[in-house]
């Protein structure tokens, strides 16, 4: 793939790097300010061409990040690389906005540079940038080096790091997607995991995880041990820095991390699971008076689990006023601005159930189909539950061999939230 | 505007300030506007450098810059020059600072040098003579003893994209393709491309590259992959040979996305030695389908479907692999990865029917997602519905039907209407979709008179040639419908429906007449249907239908606000006038179904689908359509052997497989009730209206016109350039032809149409005829111009026709037309 320009725009220029010279920038961010203010949002697409210019663009909070290139170039290739950007991005200035671009612009020039070159993508790992591009800049005394893992095969993490104290936190994290029609049938449910890693290891650690996976169990003949514990993951995706051969020989899941934050290995389960929490609504209109909700919510998971921080999001009519409620736990609030009521229940309980009582003015005369609209936004669930997996998966060991043989402390948490969580109102 | 709008982005700007301030001032800086922040108070606040963007602010920087030398601290000296580079990011113009930054360019500090650099890729074209003193300075630093330095010397010395420097630049570049680091190496290879661009030969650096392909740094092969690409992309890429692949093959793993991605680009135009190694490169490339990331994950169903093209047993097994990562990705990414593999999963859908389908609860459409992926889904839906699923799927886009946006409703309804007409209707479940798709889609025609039971309309027609034999359950309530009224497509569809469906419509007549008698009130479309439905209403149920009819066709004639309307009444009026039973055969004629297994033509893309396999993870994909038609020339890759395979096969296909932009006239608007029967019909309507006393004759004869020319007739070669020269233009037209003649075989075959060849040849870019012919019947010659233009694809042909006595320029023309098989002539 190449990109011959790259643009981060409010729809005003705020910096851009022109690598090839083929395009005329001004001429084209023109030409994407003017599509993004004149095409109807719900027409607007990230990939468009104008004018033999393909566009390509990824937003990210008020800003875009834009890719122009005249080429039948691969795009989903260059949409990787601008998330990259955002990400080296971010690593460099927590968290980004318009005003840390503008604050950091001599640091961003030189990224743009050492990120891509003639419209090629180049080094993209900020660990690997820091190294060498850094805020402060006061290398007139060091002699800098382009560091060694650059070259390096094991190009994701530099040699001689050190720490004090060597430790690895282990956060195994499943987000719960799931769709429930109105008629209360589960239509779609998926389990999106992902098994995150803080590393703080000295030297050139040799790790080895193992997970109660069901394949790796039947082929070392374990499966009369773990009968109903092992898990049969759908779709593994590695990090780098995993042996992929290695897993695919024998399923072991061995690696060198690079140092910090990264995350090792993403999965997919795409099975049948019951939804965690149920949330029903009983709603009672009468028009041109008022309208009642009665909902009714239960926790479909283990007594001893507990999910924190629960918001049940139940969207309501615009023009509804004067909102009473009735809970047995938790409070609920009233927000206009989203057209909705969010009952907040700080400890949900497992097999629990809840009830909440919520009762509103309508005007005498309203829009009945904004009403209309009203039912078909689902209401939608937020929850955390934590030291709980609902695919079941578990971390059996984390060997950590380094030649120095010190003693590593690996931390292994679980928790499951809620992803994509809907439920639709009948 | 470029500079304007950029400022204007940081509050306190002032935009009426003009960064071109008369080169007098330059000594004698403006006062009035506030002093740049004094120099011993270094700035702490980093958005101060966009805040005193006022006037006389680059003679400002000036002066500032004239006091770098004088600063002691770094910081200050580094302040100095940020203020340039900020203003110079704000879109003003600090060019004419060139020279005074060239005496800054003597630094030891890393951080200033990179933003001089900077400073000088962006501004040495304004200026070439005064940015040429850099030179030294630059290649001084691509012998430095940090690498850091060197490489980024190199990389500004060949980004700097002057052509008078190329000679100073070529000695570094060398060096720097053999330097130890290989941070320099990467950046001398891309170096090569950028003399490369701009002009300059580079073969002699080929040789090295060549060495490169085997460096032990990945980065490098991965930039050398790219630059030996582009230097051959006339050919289509670098030259694969079986040595250079297997070992790039064997070292996969060391490389990043974007390397892999290239390397399995590479990979795509390499053909393995046999089935082993076709096999143990597959084995090989498995383990990538385990990385997080789309772009190399479609790199390598790409190179699957490559390495199977020979061996298509193989490729459901491919299809089958390749499926979960890529359902994983769509769970996982950001919306515009997702966009793009959903495009793929479209085209895999298209390609390869099936693949998909068990899967199809998880593409339902979600209430937060953008609604380029929600469409986007609405369209791949359908085609995942199977006997089994199509109940599930259909609820599900009923769902989405009452949703707020209206377009997503349409979209939705189309939906609806697809599953029943494409490919799920096929075997025994056939009619029970079928009917259900009807009830679903009755329900929504009844819903509210608006957007949506138009929509379900005309879905309800498209759905009713594909199932004719559920058209009893629609019957009873098409009446009803109609008299809700709602949008014109709609309601054309309803009478559409109405006029077809007349024999089991019971109030058929009486709900036509309403329309009938409420003539002036009814939108174009509505009227044409009506035209329509009346006539075939009136074969079915002549006693009822004849007083309606007479009226209607009184007043469409009369109808002076569409000329396509009126001539369509005209030619019912002389059909019926000619006896009713050829009439009806001329209507009713063609069949009005569809085959449900093949679906509506323009639906059927199997070109496409080939043509695109060579195009996967592209822009094409995205776009549904070939390079060709979005990419301009200059910028496509050149056709290797495969792409060629393909296009040879449209240039022998009659059919243009997709709307290419071709010069040839596009066919009138086709009114929605559109179909072959009709078409012909249509067709008709083109034709000049004859005299008034004609009339009584039957209706012309076929389209085609039936010349009859004079095939011994003869003139000389000046009379013939006599009469050229004297007689005014009869005819001219210009059409694209859908074969490609030598001009010998052009000349056989019009020769025996009895269209004489005066004079031809051929010259570069076009072949030019100069034609003669004798009309048998009026005895009136016809001269003509013939030139095809060979470069266009497909050929263009421009027609230019003189004639002494003769009336018939267009059919001659259009003779001309048939005999060269041209389109739209």
């Amino acid at each position: 793939m190449v990109a011959s320009a790259v643009f981060i725009t409010d729809l005003k220029v705020i910096i851009s790097r022109n690598y090839r010279g083929d395009i005329p920038p001004s001429t084209c961010c023109a030409a994407f300010s003017t599509y993004i203010s004149e095409t109807d949002e719900l027409d607007r697409v990230p990939i468009f061409t104008l004018d033999g210019y393909t566009y390509s663009y990824i937003k990210y909070n008020n800003l875009y990040f834009l890719g122009v290139t005249k080429r039948n170039s691969n795009v989903s290739l260059l949409i990787t690389f601008l998330y990259r950007l955002v990400n080296v991005f971010k690593d460099y200035f927590g968290e980004l906005e318009d005003e840390s671009i503008r604050d950091n612009f001599v640091i961003i020039y030189e990224l743009l540079d050492e990120t891509m070159d003639h419209g090629y993508p180049q080094a993209l790992d900020s660990k690997i940038l820091r190294e060498y591009i850094t805020q402060e800049g006061n290398r007139m005394e060091v002699v800098s080096k382009p560091p060694v893992a650059l070259t390096n095969a094991v190009s994701w993490r530099s040699e001689g790091i050190k720490h004090k104290k060597n430790e690895i936190f282990l956060d195994v994290v499943e987000k719960l997607n799931l769709l429930v029609g109105a008629n209360g049938t589960v239509l779609s449910s998926e389990i999106i995991g992902a098994v995150k890693m803080k590393s703080y290891l000295s030297g050139m650690p040799e790790l080895k995880l193992g997970l109660n996976d069901k394949i790796m169990f039947e082929a070392t003949g374990r499966q009369a041990q773990a009968k109903g514990k092992a898990v049969e993951l759908e779709d593994i995706k590695f990090h780098q820095c995993v042996r992929l051969a290695r897993f695919e020989n024998d399923r072991t899941i061995s690696f060198i991390p690079p140092d910090g934050e990264f995350d090792l290995m993403t999965y997919r389960l795409n099975t049948h699971v019951k939804p965690l929490i149920w949330v029903e609504a009983v709603v009672e209109p009468h028009a041109g008076s008022r309208i009642e909700y009665m909902i009714k919510t239960k926790s479909q998971f283990k007594s001893r689990s507990i999910a924190n921080n629960v918001e049940i999001i139940i969207p309501v009519p615009s023009d509804v006023d004067s909102p009473s409620f009735k809970s047995s736990v938790g409070t609920v609030t009233y927000l206009p601005d989203r057209d909705a009521i969010v009952w907040n229940i700080k400890q949900f309980h497992g097999s629990r159930e809840y009830l909440m009582r919520a009762h509103f003015g309508l005007p005498s005369i309203g829009a009945e189909s904004a009403r209309e609209n009203a039912w078909k936004t689902p209401i939608s669930v937020k929850f955390e539950i934590p030291y709980f997996t609902v695919s079941g998966i578990q971390v059996r060991y984390l060997k950590i061999i380094e030649k120095s043989g010190y003693q590593a402390l690996p931390w292994v948490r679980y928790i499951t939230q809620n992803g994509n969580y809907d439920l639709r109102m009948a | 505007m470029y500079t304007a709008t950029a400022r204007s982005s940081f509050p306190g700007s002032n935009s009426a300030a003009s960064p071109s301030t008369p080169p007098a001032q330059q000594q004698h800086p403006q006062k009035t506007g506030p002093l740049p922040p004094d120099p011993s108070a270094p700035t702490s606040k980093p958005d101060s450098y966009f805040v005193d963007a006022k006037k006389g602010e680059v003679n400002e920087l000036r002066n500032l810059l004239r006091t770098f030398a004088l600063e002691k601290t770094l910081t200050r000296k580094r302040e100095i020059i940020k203020k340039v580079i900020a203003y110079m990011t704000l879109g003003i113009d600090v060019s004419r600072l060139l020279p005074d930054m060239l005496l800054v360019i003597e630094t030891r500090d890393l951080v200033i040098k990179k933003m001089v650099y900077l400073y000088l890729c962006t501004y040495a074209s304004s200026s070439e003579e005064v940015a040429i003193m850099c030179i030294n300075t630059l290649m001084k630093d691509c012998s430095n003893d940090d690498p850091m330095v060197r490489g980024l010397a190199l990389r500004s010395l060949t980004s700097l994209r002057l052509k008078s420097i190329i000679e100073y630049v070529v000695e570094p570049l060398r060096k720097s393709l053999e330097d130890a680091n290989a941070y320099v190496r990467k950046t001398a290879v891309l170096g090569v491309l950028k003399l490369h661009d701009l002009g300059h030969n580079v073969d002699n650096f080929l040789p090295r590259m060549k060495e490169l392909l085997d460096d032990g740094d990945p980065a490098v092969v991965y930039n050398c992959i790219e630059v030996l690409n582009e230097l051959n992309a006339d050919n289509g890429g670098m030259e694969v040979t079986r040595d250079i692949m297997l070992k790039l093959l064997n070292r996969l793993s060391t490389f990043n996305e974007f390397g892999l991605a290239s390397v399995l680009n590479l990979l795509c135009r390499y053909t393995p030695a046999d089935k082993n190694e076709t096999f143990q490169i597959m084995n090989l490339l498995d383990p990538v389908l385990r990385t997080s990331n789309s772009g190399s994950v479609l790199a390598v169903i790409k190179s699957f479907l490559h390495l199977t093209n020979s061996m298509p047993e193989l490729r459901p097994m491919v299809y089958d692999r390749v499926k979960p990562p890529i359902l994983t990705l769509i769970a996982g990414g950001g919306p515009e990865q997702v966009y793009v593999l959903l495009k793929h999963v479209k085209y895999l859908c298209e390609a390869n029917p099936g693949m998909f389908d068990p899967e199809y609860r998880q593409l339902y459409v979600r209430y937060n997602e953008p609604t380029s992926i929600k469409y986007l889904k609405l369209s791949i839906l359908p085609k995942l519905a199977s006997g089994d699923t199509a109940v599930d799927i259909i609820t599900e886009l009923c769902e989405y039907v009452s949703e707020n946006d209206v377009r997503m409703a349409k979209l939705a309804i189309e939906a609806i209407a697809k599953v029943a007409t494409e490919r799920a209707c096929q075997g025994a479940t056939s009619t029970g979709i079928g009917e259900i798709v009807t009830g679903k889609l009755v329900e929504l025609c009844a819903v509210d008179g608006g957007a949506v039971s138009s929509a379900a309309a005309s879905a309800l027609k498209d759905v009713l040639r594909a199932h004719p034999e559920s058209r009893f359950s629609v019957a009873p309530v098409l009446g009803r419908c109609l008299r809700m009224g709602g949008e014109e497509k709609g309601k054309a569809s309803l009478v559409w429906m109405i006029g077809e469906f007349g024999d089991i419509v019971i109030e058929a007549p009486y709900v036509l007449e309403k329309l009938v008698d409420a003539w002036d009130e009814n939108e174009e479309l509505v009227k044409l249907a009506l035209l329509t439905a009346c006539v075939k209403l009136f074969f079915k149920r002549p006693p009822e239908m004849q007083g309606i009819l007479g009226r209607l066709l009184t007043q469409a004639t009369n109808d002076v606000s569409s000329q396509d309307l009126h001539d369509r009444a005209l030619l019912y009026y002389r059909l019926l006038k000619a006896g009713p039973e050829n009439a009806e055969k001329v209507v009713n004629g063609g069949e009005q179904t569809i085959e449900p297994s093949k679906g509506f033509a323009e639906d059927d893309e199997e070109e496409t689908i080939k043509a695109l396999r060579e195009e996967f993870n592209t822009l094409s994909i995205v776009y549904g359509s070939r390079s060709d038609h979005f990419i301009t020339e200059k910028y496509r890759l050149g056709t290797s052997d495969a792409v060629q395979n393909v296009t040879d096969a449209f240039a022998n296909s009659t059919v243009t497989p997709t709307p290419a932009p071709t010069l040839a006239p596009t066919p009138a608007p086709a009114p929605p009730t559109n179909n072959d029967a009709y078409a012909d019909l249509l067709g008709f309507a083109d034709t000049p209206p004859s005299p008034p006393n004609q009339s009584t004759a039957p209706p012309a004869a076929p389209a085609a016109p039936s010349m009859n020319l004079n095939k011994s007739f003869a003139i000389d070669g000046g009379k013939f350039q006599s009469m050229w020269q004297s007689l005014p233009e009869a005819s001219s037209s210009m059409s694209a032809m859908s074969k490609t003649y030598t001009v010998a075989e052009i000349d056989s075959l019009l020769t025996s149409e009895g269209i004489l060849t005066m004079a031809s040849g051929e010259m570069d870019a076009e072949f030019k005829f100069f034609l003669y012919a004798q009309d048998n019947d009026t005895a009136s010659t016809y001269l003509l111009q013939l030139v095809i233009d060979k470069m266009c694809e497909p050929r263009v042909c421009q027609l230019t026709i003189k004639t002494d006595t003769g009336n018939k320029a267009d059919d001659v023309a259009k003779l001309l037309g048939g005999v060269l098989g041209n389109a739209g002539m």
